[in-house]
């Protein structure tokens, strides 16, 4: 499993992203901060140890400090992502009070009305510009939001059990991206037949498994063109991809870009 | 005095007064508290031993601990007053974010400005909604204390727009307090009768010029008691008591304990 720790050097660190061709963290990770991932465009399925669940605009994901998750989907469009660590409430609130604030990460998702969700973008907006204009009473902000976040208690039940084989394959491919891998590969792992499985993918992802499996490989071509110097033949070998002109291709397909562009243009 | 009494075991006190308020405070007082206190409609002033200052919708007079103060209705007055102690702050914020949400009590009046004054009132509304909610409301205090101390930065201390007459007087009997010993010797330092010095008193502040010498040099023996060793009939006769019997009598008027039961609840570390 390939685990990533984020952002840990910050004790805070608020992110405003809006794309074009979305693109996820896709590898199983978790940081010791905590995570509040605002949806204000777009769509993403984030998936736990236990379960997945399925965002759409005006969504809040929690994450809890170590707590391992993987995004899946490149639907994201516009979003926020908040990340505080347990050392920041320290230096601001007594244990009392940080405690009160955390208890509304006992939920994973949170599901605003869309007066919940205008306020939202309020309070989001605010905190944005108060953060990058270094407010030195930032946790206040961020105490209302949460404090704010915890009266929308909503969570969208967990897709129901049936969808366990499907859970299994995208564990699968989410471990075995990175080896030469076909529908049949991904189907007899989980006892299925081709066909049910491509089915399976239609019905809940909207696409074939072959489509779903690339783009898991592009997501991780990216962090690897991001993070590494590798040339573009490595990342197509690391990603799975037999050749690099292939490679090329389907990244020009997914992301619009070329993979050299994307990395001249992130740069 | 009920309201003592009230403090000494409440963390904090959120109210809306459309009317007369039952703990108006006519007289002088003073509590360990911090208050806020936010003009809606009407009129009114505040006295401090600082100075005074009138209160007009949409303005905000932030009174420090231990501060002796009074307030008065010119008219009757819709307001919201909010007290809380220092020790409930510390239930749930720490030292260092304490310092930089009170750093608007370095003034002694805002002005909310007319297109803030709904998210100021909603603010309020908010926290008055929520006053029950005893392990959240920290959050609707911080609110407020934040949003008060941005104000605060953002504007320079106003001046109450004229230096009256009024204040140039008040600000003579701060300065001489310990040697003043006569009404006339006040009025003369202003070319006015003794009668007009008292019926401007009377009319603006709502107290007479004897009370008001008796509050500065009181707020002096506070400060006295706590900062120096002297013995209590040294202390009053440094703040310009003329015997500390007469010191001790003024004092518990004021502070409703004794000048011995005031310095020991200090060193009490109260």
């Amino acid at each position: 499993m390939n685990k990533m720790q984020c952002r840990d050097s910050d004790e805070i660190s608020i992110e405003y992203k809006r794309i074009n061709n979305g693109i996820g963290m896709n590898s199983f990770h978790s940081h010791h901060s905590y995570e509040i991932l605002f949806i204000i465009n777009g769509s993403l399925i984030i998936l736990f140890n236990d379960g997945y669940y399925e965002l759409h605009a005006g969504d809040i994901a929690l994450f809890s400090p170590n707590e391992s998750h993987k995004s899946l989907g490149n639907n994201l469009r516009e979003w926020v992502c908040l990340n505080f660590s347990e050392e920041y409430l320290k230096q601001y609130f007594s244990a009392d009070a940080s405690k009160i604030l955390v208890s509304t990460f006992k939920n994973r998702i949170i599901h605003p009305n869309a007066n919940q969700f205008t306020d939202l973008c309020k309070m989001f907006h605010i905190l944005y510009n108060n953060y990058k204009n270094g407010d030195d009473m930032l946790f206040m902000d961020i105490s209302n939001l949460l404090m704010n976040i915890s009266r929308m208690n909503q969570p969208i039940p967990k897709k129901n059990p049936v969808n366990k084989k499907l859970l299994d394959m995208v564990h699968y491919i989410s471990e075995n991206y990175a080896y030469d891998i076909s529908i049949e590969n991904i189907a007899d792992n989980c006892h299925l037949s081709k066909a049910w499985t491509c089915s399976l993918f239609k019905n809940y992802f909207d696409t074939t498994p072959m489509k779903f499996l690339n783009n898991i490989r592009i997501l991780h071509a990216c962090d690897i063109l991001l993070t590494t110097d590798m040339n573009i033949t490595e990342v197509a070998m690391n990603c799975g991809f037999s050749s690099a002109s292939h490679f090329g291709r389907i990244f020009k397909l997914t992301t619009g870009q070329t993979p050299s562009e994307f990395r001249k243009s992130k740069k | 005095m009920s309201i003592y009494a009230y403090m000494f075991d409440k963390d904090y006190i959120i109210r809306h007064n459309k009317h007369k308020s039952l703990l108006e405070m006519r007289h002088f007082h003073y509590h360990q508290a911090y208050e806020i206190l936010y003009i809606i409609n009407g009129k009114k002033t505040y006295i401090n031993t600082e100075g005074f200052y009138e209160l007009t919708p949409g303005t905000v007079a932030l009174i420090p601990p231990n501060m002796i103060h009074k307030t008065s209705d010119k008219e009757i007055c819709e307001k919201i007053t909010f007290y809380f102690t220092r020790n409930y702050l510390s239930h749930s914020f720490s030292t260092q974010a304490q310092e930089l949400l009170l750093r608007c009590f370095s003034k002694k009046t805002l002005k909310i400005d007319d297109d803030s004054i709904e998210y100021f009132n909603r603010l309020c509304t908010e926290a008055i909604a929520n006053s029950d909610n005893k392990s959240g409301f920290f959050v609707y205090t911080g609110k407020i204390l934040k949003y008060l101390t941005e104000i605060s930065l953002a504007q320079s201390e106003k001046n109450n727009g004229h230096e009256s007459k009024i204040t140039a007087i008040l600000k003579y009997i701060q300065n001489n307090s310990k040697h003043i010993t006569s009404i006339e010797e006040i009025s003369a330092a202003f070319n006015i009768t003794k009668f007009h010095l008292c019926r401007l008193f009377r009319e603006e502040l709502d107290t007479t010029v004897v009370q008001y010498l008796n509050v500065i040099k009181i707020q002096n023996l506070c400060n006295m008691l706590t900062d120096k060793k002297l013995s209590i009939a040294e202390c009053s006769k440094q703040c310009g008591f003329h015997s500390s019997e007469y010191a001790a009598r003024v004092f518990s008027r004021i502070m409703h304990m004794s000048p011995t039961e005031y310095r020991n609840a200090k060193q009490g570390g109260l």
